[in-house]
Protein backbone atom coordinates (compact mmCIF):
# COMPACT_ATOMS: atom_id res chain seq x y z
CA UNK A 1 0.00 0.00 0.00
CA UNK A 2 3.00 2.37 0.77
CA UNK A 3 4.64 1.42 -2.46
CA UNK A 4 1.78 2.32 -4.31
CA UNK A 5 0.99 5.48 -2.43
CA UNK A 6 4.72 6.40 -3.28
CA UNK A 7 4.12 5.93 -7.35
CA UNK A 8 1.31 7.85 -6.95
CA UNK A 9 3.09 10.43 -5.52
CA UNK A 10 5.88 10.64 -7.78
CA UNK A 11 3.30 10.15 -10.82
CA UNK A 12 1.62 13.26 -9.15
CA UNK A 13 4.26 15.24 -8.27
CA UNK A 14 7.46 14.35 -11.10
CA UNK A 15 5.82 16.40 -13.77
CA UNK A 16 5.40 19.20 -11.42
CA UNK A 17 9.15 19.22 -10.29
CA UNK A 18 9.84 18.83 -13.80
CA UNK A 19 7.61 21.97 -14.85
CA UNK A 20 9.84 23.73 -12.07
CA UNK A 21 12.72 22.81 -12.97
CA UNK A 22 12.60 23.90 -16.19
CA UNK A 23 11.49 26.94 -15.78
CA UNK A 24 14.79 27.97 -13.83
CA UNK A 25 16.71 26.07 -16.36
CA UNK A 26 18.36 28.07 -19.42
CA UNK A 27 18.25 25.24 -22.11
CA UNK A 28 16.89 22.13 -22.11
CA UNK A 29 17.37 20.39 -25.56
CA UNK A 30 17.32 16.37 -25.37
CA UNK A 31 18.56 16.17 -21.95
CA UNK A 32 17.00 14.56 -18.60
CA UNK A 33 17.32 18.04 -16.93
CA UNK A 34 17.80 21.60 -17.99
CA UNK A 35 21.30 22.96 -18.01
CA UNK A 36 22.02 26.52 -16.16
CA UNK A 37 19.82 28.53 -14.02
CA UNK A 38 17.91 31.97 -14.99
CA UNK A 39 14.85 33.75 -14.49
CA UNK A 40 14.71 35.07 -17.62
CA UNK A 41 11.60 32.87 -18.62
CA UNK A 42 9.09 34.62 -16.04
CA UNK A 43 10.73 37.91 -16.87
CA UNK A 44 9.78 37.06 -20.71
CA UNK A 45 5.98 36.71 -19.43
CA UNK A 46 5.83 39.67 -17.62
CA UNK A 47 7.59 41.62 -20.38
CA UNK A 48 5.46 39.73 -23.59
CA UNK A 49 2.16 41.38 -24.01
CA UNK A 50 0.22 38.42 -25.42
CA UNK A 51 1.33 36.59 -21.38
CA UNK A 52 0.24 39.75 -19.77
CA UNK A 53 -3.12 40.51 -21.52
CA UNK A 54 -3.90 36.55 -21.19
CA UNK A 55 -3.11 36.77 -17.24
CA UNK A 56 -5.39 39.85 -16.73
CA UNK A 57 -7.69 38.54 -19.10
CA UNK A 58 -7.94 35.63 -16.98
CA UNK A 59 -8.38 37.40 -13.93
CA UNK A 60 -10.68 39.81 -15.01
CA UNK A 61 -12.96 36.90 -16.22
CA UNK A 62 -12.08 34.89 -12.86
CA UNK A 63 -13.70 38.10 -10.85
CA UNK A 64 -16.58 38.36 -12.80
CA UNK A 65 -17.63 34.78 -12.97
CA UNK A 66 -17.11 35.03 -8.83
CA UNK A 67 -19.63 37.66 -8.55
CA UNK A 68 -22.18 36.36 -10.78
CA UNK A 69 -22.24 33.43 -9.15
CA UNK A 70 -22.96 35.42 -6.19
CA UNK A 71 -25.34 37.84 -7.74
CA UNK A 72 -27.71 34.76 -9.07
CA UNK A 73 -27.02 31.56 -6.99
CA UNK A 74 -26.79 33.28 -3.77
CA UNK A 75 -30.70 34.76 -4.00
CA UNK A 76 -31.74 31.61 -5.91
CA UNK A 77 -30.84 29.48 -2.97
CA UNK A 78 -32.44 31.53 -0.21
CA UNK A 79 -35.49 31.59 -2.70
CA UNK A 80 -35.44 27.81 -2.77
CA UNK A 81 -35.20 27.51 0.45
CA UNK A 82 -37.39 29.41 1.77
CA UNK A 83 -40.49 28.71 -0.93
CA UNK A 84 -39.82 24.79 0.28
CA UNK A 85 -40.86 23.90 -3.45
CA UNK A 86 -39.86 20.68 -3.56
CA UNK A 87 -40.34 20.06 -7.57
CA UNK A 88 -38.61 23.94 -8.08
CA UNK A 89 -35.48 22.66 -6.06
CA UNK A 90 -35.64 19.41 -7.63
CA UNK A 91 -35.18 21.22 -11.36
CA UNK A 92 -32.63 22.99 -10.12
CA UNK A 93 -30.59 20.17 -8.85
CA UNK A 94 -30.99 18.49 -12.47
CA UNK A 95 -30.02 21.69 -13.96
CA UNK A 96 -27.31 22.22 -11.78
CA UNK A 97 -25.61 18.83 -12.86
CA UNK A 98 -25.55 19.05 -16.30
CA UNK A 99 -22.55 21.17 -16.70
CA UNK A 100 -20.65 18.14 -14.63
CA UNK A 101 -22.69 15.59 -16.57
CA UNK A 102 -22.28 17.28 -19.85
CA UNK A 103 -18.32 16.78 -21.73
CA UNK A 104 -17.01 20.77 -22.47
CA UNK A 105 -16.57 20.21 -25.66
CA UNK A 106 -20.25 19.27 -26.09
CA UNK A 107 -21.06 22.36 -24.20
CA UNK A 108 -18.37 24.21 -26.41
CA UNK A 109 -20.03 22.93 -29.65
CA UNK A 110 -23.34 24.13 -28.12
CA UNK A 111 -21.68 27.87 -27.94
CA UNK A 112 -20.36 27.46 -31.62
CA UNK A 113 -23.75 26.58 -32.90
CA UNK A 114 -25.98 29.43 -31.00
CA UNK A 115 -23.61 32.27 -31.01
CA UNK A 116 -22.37 32.44 -34.65
CA UNK A 117 -25.40 32.90 -36.64
CA UNK A 118 -26.59 36.52 -38.30
CA UNK A 119 -28.82 37.16 -35.30
CA UNK A 120 -26.63 36.41 -32.51
CA UNK A 121 -22.94 36.95 -33.77
CA UNK A 122 -21.66 36.91 -29.99
CA UNK A 123 -18.76 34.16 -30.04
CA UNK A 124 -15.34 35.50 -28.91
CA UNK A 125 -17.23 37.96 -26.75
CA UNK A 126 -16.10 38.40 -23.51
CA UNK A 127 -19.24 38.17 -21.68
CA UNK A 128 -20.05 35.00 -23.71
CA UNK A 129 -16.73 33.71 -21.90
CA UNK A 130 -17.80 34.84 -18.94
CA UNK A 131 -21.00 32.97 -18.83
CA UNK A 132 -19.19 29.89 -20.27
CA UNK A 133 -17.50 29.71 -17.48
CA UNK A 134 -20.11 30.68 -15.09
CA UNK A 135 -21.90 27.36 -16.63
CA UNK A 136 -19.66 25.37 -15.78
CA UNK A 137 -18.88 26.69 -12.03
CA UNK A 138 -22.72 26.66 -11.23
CA UNK A 139 -22.83 23.40 -9.94
CA UNK A 140 -19.57 24.18 -7.71
CA UNK A 141 -21.17 26.92 -5.76
CA UNK A 142 -24.39 25.88 -6.09
CA UNK A 143 -24.15 22.96 -4.12
CA UNK A 144 -21.93 24.26 -1.64
CA UNK A 145 -24.17 26.61 -0.82
CA UNK A 146 -26.94 24.52 -0.71
CA UNK A 147 -25.64 22.01 1.16
CA UNK A 148 -24.33 24.25 4.12
CA UNK A 149 -27.59 26.38 3.95
CA UNK A 150 -30.12 23.11 4.20
CA UNK A 151 -28.28 21.75 7.39
CA UNK A 152 -28.34 25.66 8.81
CA UNK A 153 -31.11 26.64 10.83
CA UNK A 154 -31.56 29.19 8.50
CA UNK A 155 -35.82 28.56 7.31
CA UNK A 156 -36.34 29.05 11.01
CA UNK A 157 -33.91 31.68 11.86
CA UNK A 158 -35.52 33.72 8.52
CA UNK A 159 -39.19 32.97 10.71
CA UNK A 160 -37.95 34.79 13.89
CA UNK A 161 -36.73 37.25 11.69
CA UNK A 162 -40.02 37.76 9.65
CA UNK A 163 -42.31 37.71 12.93
CA UNK A 164 -40.59 40.68 14.21
CA UNK A 165 -41.30 42.77 11.48
CA UNK A 166 -38.31 42.34 9.00
CA UNK A 167 -39.01 42.51 4.87
CA UNK A 168 -37.28 40.06 2.30
CA UNK A 169 -34.08 42.50 1.75
CA UNK A 170 -33.48 43.47 5.52
CA UNK A 171 -34.10 39.00 6.00
CA UNK A 172 -31.66 38.73 3.47
CA UNK A 173 -28.78 40.67 4.62
CA UNK A 174 -29.49 40.26 8.23
CA UNK A 175 -29.75 36.48 8.65
CA UNK A 176 -29.08 34.92 5.17
CA UNK A 177 -25.62 36.68 4.47
CA UNK A 178 -24.30 36.03 7.73
CA UNK A 179 -24.75 32.52 7.63
CA UNK A 180 -24.36 32.11 4.72
CA UNK A 181 -20.75 33.86 4.44
CA UNK A 182 -18.15 31.02 5.31
CA UNK A 183 -19.61 28.90 2.21
CA UNK A 184 -19.93 31.53 -0.39
CA UNK A 185 -16.02 32.27 -0.11
CA UNK A 186 -15.39 28.85 0.23
CA UNK A 187 -17.77 27.97 -3.02
CA UNK A 188 -15.80 30.70 -4.56
CA UNK A 189 -12.33 30.23 -3.78
CA UNK A 190 -13.48 26.47 -6.27
CA UNK A 191 -15.15 28.59 -8.53
CA UNK A 192 -12.32 30.64 -9.23
CA UNK A 193 -9.83 27.41 -9.16
CA UNK A 194 -11.85 26.28 -12.21
CA UNK A 195 -11.91 29.50 -13.91
CA UNK A 196 -8.62 30.50 -13.92
CA UNK A 197 -7.45 26.77 -14.88
CA UNK A 198 -10.04 26.24 -17.47
CA UNK A 199 -8.87 25.53 -20.83
CA UNK A 200 -11.07 23.44 -23.34
CA UNK A 201 -13.92 25.61 -23.37
CA UNK A 202 -12.53 28.81 -23.25
CA UNK A 203 -9.76 27.42 -26.44
CA UNK A 204 -13.37 27.30 -27.49
CA UNK A 205 -15.10 30.60 -27.48
CA UNK A 206 -12.55 32.72 -26.71
CA UNK A 207 -11.96 35.38 -29.44
CA UNK A 208 -8.11 36.07 -30.18
CA UNK A 209 -8.25 39.50 -28.24
CA UNK A 210 -9.65 37.49 -24.85
CA UNK A 211 -7.74 34.85 -25.07
CA UNK A 212 -7.16 33.80 -21.35
CA UNK A 213 -4.10 32.00 -20.04
CA UNK A 214 -4.64 28.66 -20.29
CA UNK A 215 -5.15 28.86 -23.53
CA UNK A 216 -1.83 31.04 -24.42
CA UNK A 217 -0.37 28.30 -22.43
CA UNK A 218 -0.06 25.64 -25.67
CA UNK A 219 1.38 28.49 -27.52
CA UNK A 220 3.94 28.39 -25.85
CA UNK A 221 5.10 24.81 -25.79
CA UNK A 222 5.81 25.19 -29.00
CA UNK A 223 8.57 28.27 -28.22
CA UNK A 224 10.81 27.82 -25.93
CA UNK A 225 10.71 24.60 -23.33
CA UNK A 226 12.00 26.96 -20.53
CA UNK A 227 9.32 29.72 -21.23
CA UNK A 228 6.35 27.32 -21.42
CA UNK A 229 7.48 25.61 -18.19
CA UNK A 230 7.61 29.14 -16.25
CA UNK A 231 3.87 30.30 -17.21
CA UNK A 232 2.73 26.60 -15.86
CA UNK A 233 3.58 27.21 -13.04
CA UNK A 234 2.44 30.47 -12.78
CA UNK A 235 -0.69 29.04 -13.62
CA UNK A 236 -0.19 26.08 -11.32
CA UNK A 237 0.71 28.47 -8.04
CA UNK A 238 -2.71 30.24 -8.64
CA UNK A 239 -4.44 27.01 -8.70
CA UNK A 240 -2.70 25.73 -5.49
CA UNK A 241 -2.86 29.24 -3.21
CA UNK A 242 -6.65 28.86 -4.53
CA UNK A 243 -6.95 25.40 -3.01
CA UNK A 244 -5.11 25.98 0.20
CA UNK A 245 -7.49 29.04 1.37
CA UNK A 246 -10.82 26.83 0.08
CA UNK A 247 -9.39 23.93 2.04
CA UNK A 248 -8.29 26.14 4.85
CA UNK A 249 -12.04 28.03 4.94
CA UNK A 250 -13.79 24.58 4.42
CA UNK A 251 -11.78 23.61 8.18
CA UNK A 252 -12.61 27.15 9.40
CA UNK A 253 -16.34 26.52 8.36
CA UNK A 254 -16.63 22.95 10.00
CA UNK A 255 -14.95 24.38 13.13
CA UNK A 256 -17.11 26.84 13.34
CA UNK A 257 -20.56 24.02 12.30
CA UNK A 258 -19.23 22.10 15.40
CA UNK A 259 -18.78 24.81 17.94
CA UNK B 1 -57.27 38.91 23.51
CA UNK B 2 -57.04 35.28 20.76
CA UNK B 3 -59.19 34.12 19.05
CA UNK B 4 -60.35 31.04 16.76
CA UNK B 5 -63.38 31.04 14.99
CA UNK B 6 -63.92 27.71 13.09
CA UNK B 7 -60.77 27.71 11.73
CA UNK B 8 -59.37 24.50 9.52
CA UNK B 9 -56.43 23.90 7.60
CA UNK B 10 -55.35 20.51 5.74
CA UNK B 11 -51.70 21.40 4.73
CA UNK B 12 -51.51 20.45 0.72
CA UNK B 13 -51.62 16.95 -0.59
CA UNK B 14 -51.91 15.73 2.67
CA UNK B 15 -54.72 15.07 5.07
CA UNK B 16 -52.34 16.47 7.88
CA UNK B 17 -54.58 19.48 9.32
CA UNK B 18 -56.53 21.18 12.40
CA UNK B 19 -60.31 20.76 11.75
CA UNK B 20 -63.18 23.29 13.27
CA UNK B 21 -61.06 24.86 15.85
CA UNK B 22 -62.73 27.39 18.58
CA UNK B 23 -60.74 28.72 21.44
CA UNK B 24 -59.91 32.16 23.14
CA UNK B 25 -57.27 33.42 24.97
CA UNK B 26 -58.06 36.38 27.31
CA UNK B 27 -55.70 39.11 27.78
CA UNK B 28 -53.07 38.23 30.29
CA UNK B 29 -53.88 34.55 29.86
CA UNK B 30 -51.50 32.32 29.53
CA UNK B 31 -53.44 29.27 27.66
CA UNK B 32 -51.21 25.82 26.99
CA UNK B 33 -52.74 23.73 23.96
CA UNK B 34 -51.89 20.03 25.02
CA UNK B 35 -51.06 17.13 23.15
CA UNK B 36 -49.30 13.96 21.59
CA UNK B 37 -46.75 14.95 18.54
CA UNK B 38 -48.66 15.47 15.17
CA UNK B 39 -52.00 16.66 16.72
CA UNK B 40 -52.14 19.82 14.74
CA UNK B 41 -50.91 21.99 18.15
CA UNK B 42 -47.99 23.37 15.97
CA UNK B 43 -50.02 24.12 13.08
CA UNK B 44 -52.61 26.24 15.52
CA UNK B 45 -48.97 28.32 16.09
CA UNK B 46 -48.47 28.58 12.72
CA UNK B 47 -51.31 29.63 11.65
CA UNK B 48 -52.04 32.08 14.73
CA UNK B 49 -48.25 33.50 13.69
CA UNK B 50 -49.12 33.87 10.04
CA UNK B 51 -46.50 30.90 8.66
CA UNK B 52 -49.58 29.07 7.59
CA UNK B 53 -52.80 30.15 6.18
CA UNK B 54 -56.18 28.78 7.47
CA UNK B 55 -58.85 27.23 4.36
CA UNK B 56 -61.63 28.13 6.97
CA UNK B 57 -62.64 30.49 9.84
CA UNK B 58 -61.39 33.40 11.35
CA UNK B 59 -58.07 34.22 13.52
CA UNK B 60 -58.51 37.16 15.36
CA UNK B 61 -55.84 39.08 17.92
CA UNK B 62 -57.29 42.02 19.99
CA UNK B 63 -60.63 42.34 17.57
CA UNK B 64 -58.76 42.18 14.54
CA UNK B 65 -59.22 39.79 11.50
CA UNK B 66 -55.68 38.43 10.80
CA UNK B 67 -56.89 37.28 7.35
CA UNK B 68 -55.08 39.40 5.39
CA UNK B 69 -52.29 40.44 7.49
CA UNK B 70 -48.83 38.77 7.10
CA UNK B 71 -46.90 37.58 10.13
CA UNK B 72 -44.24 40.61 9.80
CA UNK B 73 -47.21 42.88 11.34
CA UNK B 74 -49.27 40.79 13.44
CA UNK B 75 -46.56 42.06 16.16
CA UNK B 76 -45.85 38.37 18.19
CA UNK B 77 -43.63 37.37 20.02
CA UNK B 78 -42.31 33.39 19.51
CA UNK B 79 -40.19 31.50 21.21
CA UNK B 80 -39.47 28.20 19.25
CA UNK B 81 -38.08 24.77 20.65
CA UNK B 82 -34.79 24.93 19.62
CA UNK B 83 -34.17 28.82 20.82
CA UNK B 84 -33.62 29.85 17.44
CA UNK B 85 -31.32 32.95 18.22
CA UNK B 86 -28.80 34.14 14.93
CA UNK B 87 -25.79 32.33 15.96
CA UNK B 88 -23.98 35.08 14.24
CA UNK B 89 -25.18 38.02 16.97
CA UNK B 90 -24.51 38.05 20.42
CA UNK B 91 -26.82 38.40 23.17
CA UNK B 92 -27.42 41.94 22.88
CA UNK B 93 -27.83 41.82 19.28
CA UNK B 94 -30.12 39.14 19.32
CA UNK B 95 -32.32 41.08 21.86
CA UNK B 96 -31.84 44.50 19.93
CA UNK B 97 -32.86 42.95 16.36
CA UNK B 98 -36.75 43.16 16.63
CA UNK B 99 -35.82 46.72 17.86
CA UNK B 100 -33.88 47.79 15.23
CA UNK B 101 -36.22 46.34 12.85
CA UNK B 102 -39.19 48.34 14.31
CA UNK B 103 -37.11 51.77 14.59
CA UNK B 104 -37.11 51.82 18.20
CA UNK B 105 -36.22 54.86 20.21
CA UNK B 106 -33.73 53.88 22.62
CA UNK B 107 -33.11 50.51 21.38
CA UNK B 108 -30.19 49.43 23.20
CA UNK B 109 -31.56 50.49 26.82
CA UNK B 110 -34.63 48.86 25.92
CA UNK B 111 -32.42 45.89 25.17
CA UNK B 112 -30.39 45.81 28.62
CA UNK B 113 -33.46 46.44 30.77
CA UNK B 114 -34.94 43.24 29.02
CA UNK B 115 -31.69 41.12 29.28
CA UNK B 116 -31.70 42.42 33.01
CA UNK B 117 -35.17 41.17 33.46
CA UNK B 118 -34.87 37.40 32.65
CA UNK B 119 -31.22 37.63 34.71
CA UNK B 120 -28.74 37.76 31.89
CA UNK B 121 -26.98 41.41 32.94
CA UNK B 122 -23.24 40.86 32.25
CA UNK B 123 -23.94 38.31 29.33
CA UNK B 124 -24.91 40.96 26.54
CA UNK B 125 -21.14 40.42 24.42
CA UNK B 126 -21.53 36.83 24.49
CA UNK B 127 -22.40 34.82 21.42
CA UNK B 128 -25.03 32.23 21.88
CA UNK B 129 -22.64 29.26 21.23
CA UNK B 130 -21.00 30.58 24.61
CA UNK B 131 -23.89 30.23 26.57
CA UNK B 132 -26.07 27.01 28.19
CA UNK B 133 -29.33 25.83 27.28
CA UNK B 134 -31.22 28.21 29.84
CA UNK B 135 -29.32 31.31 29.20
CA UNK B 136 -30.13 30.61 25.74
CA UNK B 137 -34.01 30.70 25.99
CA UNK B 138 -33.67 33.37 28.37
CA UNK B 139 -32.35 35.43 25.53
CA UNK B 140 -35.18 34.30 22.86
CA UNK B 141 -37.62 35.35 25.78
CA UNK B 142 -35.91 38.72 26.36
CA UNK B 143 -35.78 38.87 22.09
CA UNK B 144 -39.51 37.75 21.92
CA UNK B 145 -40.43 40.57 24.56
CA UNK B 146 -38.35 42.94 24.16
CA UNK B 147 -40.99 44.95 21.24
CA UNK B 148 -43.64 44.81 23.44
CA UNK B 149 -45.70 42.26 21.33
CA UNK B 150 -49.65 41.90 21.35
CA UNK B 151 -49.11 37.99 22.47
CA UNK B 152 -46.09 35.68 23.50
CA UNK B 153 -46.16 32.42 21.26
CA UNK B 154 -44.42 29.61 22.84
CA UNK B 155 -43.97 26.44 21.01
CA UNK B 156 -42.82 23.54 23.05
CA UNK B 157 -40.23 26.25 24.45
CA UNK B 158 -38.74 24.22 27.56
CA UNK B 159 -38.31 20.59 26.01
CA UNK B 160 -34.61 20.89 25.31
CA UNK B 161 -33.51 21.58 28.93
CA UNK B 162 -33.24 19.18 31.39
CA UNK B 163 -35.58 18.33 34.12
CA UNK B 164 -34.26 21.01 36.81
CA UNK B 165 -33.89 23.75 34.36
CA UNK B 166 -37.09 22.66 33.28
CA UNK B 167 -39.13 23.83 36.38
CA UNK B 168 -36.34 26.81 37.25
CA UNK B 169 -37.45 28.01 33.72
CA UNK B 170 -41.68 26.94 34.13
CA UNK B 171 -41.60 29.45 37.39
CA UNK B 172 -39.68 32.34 35.60
CA UNK B 173 -41.62 32.35 32.44
CA UNK B 174 -45.00 32.61 34.66
CA UNK B 175 -43.69 34.82 36.68
CA UNK B 176 -42.69 37.04 33.46
CA UNK B 177 -45.85 36.63 31.77
CA UNK B 178 -47.73 37.98 35.06
CA UNK B 179 -45.10 40.79 35.29
CA UNK B 180 -45.48 42.18 31.85
CA UNK B 181 -49.60 40.77 31.74
CA UNK B 182 -48.80 39.73 28.48
CA UNK B 183 -51.65 37.02 26.45
CA UNK B 184 -49.59 33.73 25.69
CA UNK B 185 -50.26 30.88 24.12
CA UNK B 186 -48.13 27.68 24.95
CA UNK B 187 -47.56 24.66 22.97
CA UNK B 188 -46.30 21.66 24.85
CA UNK B 189 -46.61 17.77 24.88
CA UNK B 190 -46.00 17.99 28.32
CA UNK B 191 -49.33 17.77 31.14
CA UNK B 192 -46.73 18.72 33.82
CA UNK B 193 -45.71 21.67 31.82
CA UNK B 194 -49.34 22.47 30.80
CA UNK B 195 -50.87 21.90 34.21
CA UNK B 196 -48.71 23.89 36.22
CA UNK B 197 -47.95 27.09 34.03
CA UNK B 198 -51.77 27.55 32.31
CA UNK B 199 -54.55 29.39 33.09
CA UNK B 200 -56.48 27.40 30.68
CA UNK B 201 -55.58 24.36 29.07
CA UNK B 202 -57.08 22.68 25.18
CA UNK B 203 -56.69 19.29 24.67
CA UNK B 204 -55.71 18.57 21.04
CA UNK B 205 -56.05 14.86 19.39
CA UNK B 206 -56.66 14.61 15.84
CA UNK B 207 -56.23 17.79 14.67
CA UNK B 208 -59.32 19.05 17.02
CA UNK B 209 -59.58 20.49 20.63
CA UNK B 210 -61.11 17.77 22.63
CA UNK B 211 -61.07 19.61 25.73
CA UNK B 212 -60.59 23.40 26.86
CA UNK B 213 -60.66 23.91 30.82
CA UNK B 214 -58.64 24.77 33.59
CA UNK B 215 -56.07 22.91 34.69
CA UNK B 216 -58.52 21.77 37.83
CA UNK B 217 -61.55 21.27 35.74
CA UNK B 218 -59.31 18.73 33.11
CA UNK B 219 -57.97 16.99 36.19
CA UNK B 220 -60.78 16.41 37.93
CA UNK B 221 -63.59 16.54 35.04
CA UNK B 222 -62.04 14.90 31.63
CA UNK B 223 -64.61 14.39 29.39
CA UNK B 224 -63.52 11.06 28.39
CA UNK B 225 -60.77 8.52 28.87
CA UNK B 226 -57.82 8.97 26.78
CA UNK B 227 -57.79 12.82 28.17
CA UNK B 228 -58.03 11.55 31.86
CA UNK B 229 -55.23 8.91 30.70
CA UNK B 230 -53.08 11.87 29.52
CA UNK B 231 -53.61 14.44 31.96
CA UNK B 232 -52.07 12.79 35.03
CA UNK B 233 -51.76 9.28 36.04
CA UNK B 234 -54.87 7.51 36.59
CA UNK B 235 -56.75 3.97 37.31
CA UNK B 236 -59.57 3.35 34.93
CA UNK B 237 -61.85 0.95 36.41
CA UNK B 238 -64.85 -1.05 34.26
CA UNK B 239 -68.20 -1.22 36.07
CA UNK B 240 -72.43 -1.71 36.17
CA UNK B 241 -74.73 1.30 36.97
CA UNK B 242 -76.36 -0.48 39.93
CA UNK B 243 -78.91 2.49 41.30
CA UNK B 244 -78.25 5.62 42.86
CA UNK B 245 -74.61 6.46 43.39
CA UNK B 246 -73.32 2.55 43.32
CA UNK B 247 -71.82 1.03 40.92
CA UNK B 248 -70.61 -2.43 40.66
CA UNK B 249 -66.86 -2.91 39.80
CA UNK B 250 -64.42 -6.14 39.67
CA UNK B 251 -63.24 -5.38 43.50
CA UNK B 252 -66.94 -4.54 44.66
CA UNK B 253 -69.40 -2.07 45.12
CA UNK B 254 -68.32 1.82 44.93
CA UNK B 255 -69.69 4.29 45.85
CA UNK B 256 -70.08 7.85 43.56
CA UNK B 257 -72.39 10.34 41.83
CA UNK B 258 -74.19 8.46 39.00
CA UNK B 259 -77.40 10.47 37.94
CA UNK B 260 -75.97 11.21 34.48
CA UNK B 261 -76.64 7.55 33.97
CA UNK B 262 -78.80 5.25 33.91
CA UNK B 263 -79.24 2.06 35.85
CA UNK B 264 -77.62 -0.83 34.38
CA UNK B 265 -75.18 1.16 32.34
CA UNK B 266 -71.52 0.20 31.46
CA UNK B 267 -69.21 3.49 32.79
CA UNK B 268 -65.33 3.81 33.68
CA UNK B 269 -64.52 4.96 36.86
CA UNK B 270 -61.44 7.48 36.92
CA UNK B 271 -59.59 7.16 40.37
CA UNK B 272 -56.42 9.07 40.53
CA UNK B 273 -53.67 7.68 42.27
CA UNK B 274 -53.51 10.42 44.87
CA UNK B 275 -56.90 10.35 45.91
CA UNK B 276 -56.81 6.75 47.44
CA UNK B 277 -56.46 6.75 51.41
CA UNK B 278 -54.65 3.79 53.03
CA UNK B 279 -57.30 2.49 55.96
CA UNK B 280 -57.42 0.04 58.57
CA UNK B 281 -60.19 -1.53 57.86
CA UNK B 282 -63.07 -1.88 55.42
CA UNK B 283 -65.90 -0.73 57.73
CA UNK B 284 -66.68 2.00 55.45
CA UNK B 285 -68.25 2.30 52.31
CA UNK B 286 -65.65 2.61 49.36
CA UNK B 287 -63.09 1.17 51.53
CA UNK B 288 -61.84 -2.07 50.17
CA UNK B 289 -59.17 -5.09 51.43
CA UNK B 290 -55.71 -5.36 50.01
CA UNK B 291 -55.32 -8.82 48.76
CA UNK B 292 -52.05 -8.88 47.93
CA UNK B 293 -48.85 -5.58 47.08
CA UNK B 294 -47.79 -6.88 44.09
CA UNK B 295 -44.98 -3.55 43.64
CA UNK B 296 -43.85 -0.08 45.66
CA UNK B 297 -41.80 2.26 44.14
CA UNK B 298 -40.35 4.93 45.91
CA UNK B 299 -40.90 8.57 44.33
CA UNK B 300 -39.59 10.70 46.96
CA UNK B 301 -41.98 12.49 49.32
CA UNK B 302 -44.81 9.43 48.19
CA UNK B 303 -44.54 5.70 47.33
CA UNK B 304 -46.43 4.24 44.73
CA UNK B 305 -48.33 1.01 45.31
CA UNK B 306 -49.63 -1.55 42.89
CA UNK B 307 -51.98 -3.67 44.55
CA UNK B 308 -54.66 -6.34 44.08
CA UNK B 309 -58.52 -5.77 45.11
CA UNK B 310 -59.92 -9.22 44.26
CA UNK B 311 -57.74 -9.81 41.61
CA UNK B 312 -58.11 -6.71 40.52
CA UNK B 313 -55.20 -4.52 39.48
CA UNK B 314 -54.84 -0.70 41.26
CA UNK B 315 -51.88 1.63 41.31
CA UNK B 316 -52.05 4.65 44.16
CA UNK B 317 -49.23 7.02 46.15
CA UNK B 318 -49.72 7.67 49.93
CA UNK B 319 -47.16 9.02 52.11
CA UNK B 320 -44.10 7.02 53.57
CA UNK B 321 -44.12 7.25 56.87
CA UNK B 322 -47.00 4.22 56.33
CA UNK B 323 -46.28 1.07 58.66
CA UNK B 324 -48.82 -1.44 57.76
CA UNK B 325 -51.17 -1.46 54.41
CA UNK B 326 -53.91 -4.10 54.71
CA UNK B 327 -56.95 -1.52 53.54
CA UNK B 328 -57.59 1.77 51.28
CA UNK B 329 -59.93 4.28 51.09
CA UNK B 330 -61.23 6.10 47.85
CA UNK B 331 -63.61 9.19 48.42
CA UNK B 332 -66.99 9.43 46.98
CA UNK B 333 -66.41 12.88 45.37
CA UNK B 334 -63.14 12.31 44.07
CA UNK B 335 -64.32 9.74 41.34
CA UNK B 336 -65.34 10.73 38.02
CA UNK B 337 -67.74 8.63 36.09
CA UNK B 338 -67.30 8.55 32.29
CA UNK B 339 -69.26 6.81 29.65
CA UNK B 340 -68.23 3.53 29.20
CA UNK B 341 -69.21 2.64 25.56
Amino acid sequence: MKRITYLYLVYLGLPIALLLVGSFGQSWVNTLLPSGFTLNWYQEIWQTTAYRKAFIMSMQVCLMVCLLNVLVITPLVCSLLLKGNSRALQATRLFALLPIAAPELVIGFGFILAFTRDATPWLGATWLLVIGHFILTFPYFFFTLMADMERSAFTQLDRVAQSFGANSMTRFTTVFMPLAAKSIVAGLMTVAAISLGEFQLSNMIAGFMNRTYPTLLLQAFYGATGLACAATVILLLLAITLSLLSSYQNSNKNRGAKA
Amino acid sequence: MIEFRSVSFEYPNSRAGIYDINLSVNTGELLAVLGHSGCGKTTLLKLLAGFEQHNQGSVWINGQDQANIPCSRRELGIVFQDYALFPHYTVLQNVIYPLKIKKSSQAEKKAKEMINLVGLSGNEGKYPSQLSGGQRQRVALARALVFQPKALLLDEPLSALDATLREEMRNEIVSLQKTLNITTFLITHDQEEAMTMANKVAVMAQGRIVQCASPEELYNNPLDLNIARFVGKTNIVPGIVKGADRVETPFGLVQTRTHRFANNQTVNLVIRPEQVQAVDSATQNNAFAIEKILSTRFLGHTTEYQVSLKGYKMKFEIANSLTSLTHIFIPKQTIHVLNGA
